[in-house]
C-alpha cells in the first residue's frame, strides 16, 4: 500500500469526544483547584498573623508573671514561670518551623 | 505566538483562558488517549486529567517543544498509568461479517472498521499511527512525547503500518480496494 494511500485511510483515526459538557467539566474542575490554591495562600496569610499575636502575648505574658511573685503549692513560683517560658519557648519554635516548611513547599 | 500569550494569561491568574486549550486540543487527546486505552469513556476521564495537570504544570513548560507536545506527552503518560490500574486486556478482533454488503464502504464503515482496527493493536502502534499519519507528528516530535529513543519510534511505527494493513486485509478482504 503507498504511503499517501496509508495516510488516506488513517485520516478515518481521527476520533471525537462525544461528552458535549466535557469543556466545562474540565474548566469546572480547574476553577476548583485554582479557588482552593487561593484559599491555602489566603489560610497561609492568616496563619502567620496570629502566629505572630500569639507570639507577642505569649512573650509578654511571660516577662509579666516573672514580676508576680506567688507561692504555689509551696514552690517558688520562678521555676513554674521558667516551665512556662520553655513552653512558650517550644511552641513559637516548632510552629515557626511548621509554617516556613509549609509557605516554601506552597512557594514550590 | 498566541499561545504563549494565553500561557502568561493563565499564570498571571485568567483561568478561564485556559479554556482555549481545551477547546483545541480534546479531540486529538482524546484519539491519544484511546490508542492506549481503548475506551472511550476511560479516555475521556484520562483527558480530563490531563488537562488538569497540563493547568497545574503549566509554569514548568519551557516553550523549548511546541504546547502540543508537552500536552500530549502528559495525555500519554496518563494513558498509560490508566491502563496499569486498569490492567486493561487486548483481544483478538473478531467481527462477524455475515451481514457485511459486498458493496463499496460508505464513508462511516471506513471509519468504523479502521477505529476497530486501531483498538485491537498494542496501545504503542496505535498510538504511534496516530501521532504519525492523522497528527503528522515528525519522529522526533514522537520520541518527545512518548519518551522513546528514535529507532524505537521507528520499528514501532514500521510494525504498527505492517499490522493495520495486515488485519484490514483479513478483516476486509475483498473489500480493501474500496478504501483507497
Amino acid at each position: 500500500m503507498k504511503e499517501k494511500d496509508f495516510k488516506n485511510i488513517m485520516q478515518n483515526s481521527k476520533l471525537e469526544i462525544q461528552f458535549s459538557d466535557f469543556e466545562d467539566n474540565v474548566m469546572e474542575q480547574i476553577q476548583a483547584k485554582e479557588s482552593s490554591r487561593r484559599s491555602v495562600w489566603s489560610n497561609l496569610k492568616l496563619s502567620w498573623i496570629f502566629f505572630f499575636i500569639g507570639a507577642f502575648f505569649g512573650i509578654f505574658a511571660t516577662q509579666f508573671l516573672v514580676d508576680f511573685q506567688m507561692p504555689f503549692f509551696g514552690e517558688n513560683s520562678k521555676l513554674i514561670v521558667f516551665v512556662g517560658e520553655i513552653l512558650v519557648v517550644f511552641v513559637v519554635a516548632s510552629q515557626f518551623d511548621n509554617l516556613i516548611r509549609f509557605t516554601l513547599k506552597k512557594r514550590e | 505566538m498566541i499561545e504563549e500569550l494565553i500561557i502568561k494569561k493563565v499564570l498571571n491568574g485568567d483561568t478561564e483562558v485556559f479554556r482555549f486549550f481545551v477547546s483545541t486540543y480534546k479531540d486529538l487527546a482524546f484519539s491519544v488517549a484511546v490508542s492506549v486505552v481503548k475506551d472511550e469513556f476511560t479516555a475521556a476521564d484520562v483527558v480530563q486529567e490531563a488537562f488538569v495537570k497540563a493547568f497545574e504544570n503549566l509554569k514548568s513548560f519551557k516553550g523549548k517543544s511546541k504546547f502540543s507536545t508537552w500536552f500530549i506527552r502528559i495525555v500519554i503518560n496518563e494513558s498509560f498509568k490508566s491502563v496499569q490500574k486498569e490492567k486493561v486486556h487486548y483481544t483478538n478482533l473478531v467481527i462477524e461479517l455475515e451481514d457485511f454488503q459486498k458493496d463499496e464502504l460508505k464513508k462511516s464503515d471506513q471509519k468504523f472498521f479502521v477505529n476497530e482496527v486501531l483498538k485491537n493493536m498494542s496501545p504503542n502502534e496505535s498510538l504511534v499511527l496516530r501521532l504519525f499519519y492523522l497528527n503528522e507528528n515528525s519522529i522526533k516530535e514522537i520520541c518527545e512525547m512518548t519518551g522513546w529513543d528514535e529507532s524505537k519510534a521507528k520499528v514501532t511505527l514500521h510494525r504498527a503500518r505492517k499490522t493495520m494493513e495486515e488485519k484490514l486485509s483479513n478483516l476486509l478482504k475483498n473489500e480493501v480496494e474500496s478504501l483507497l
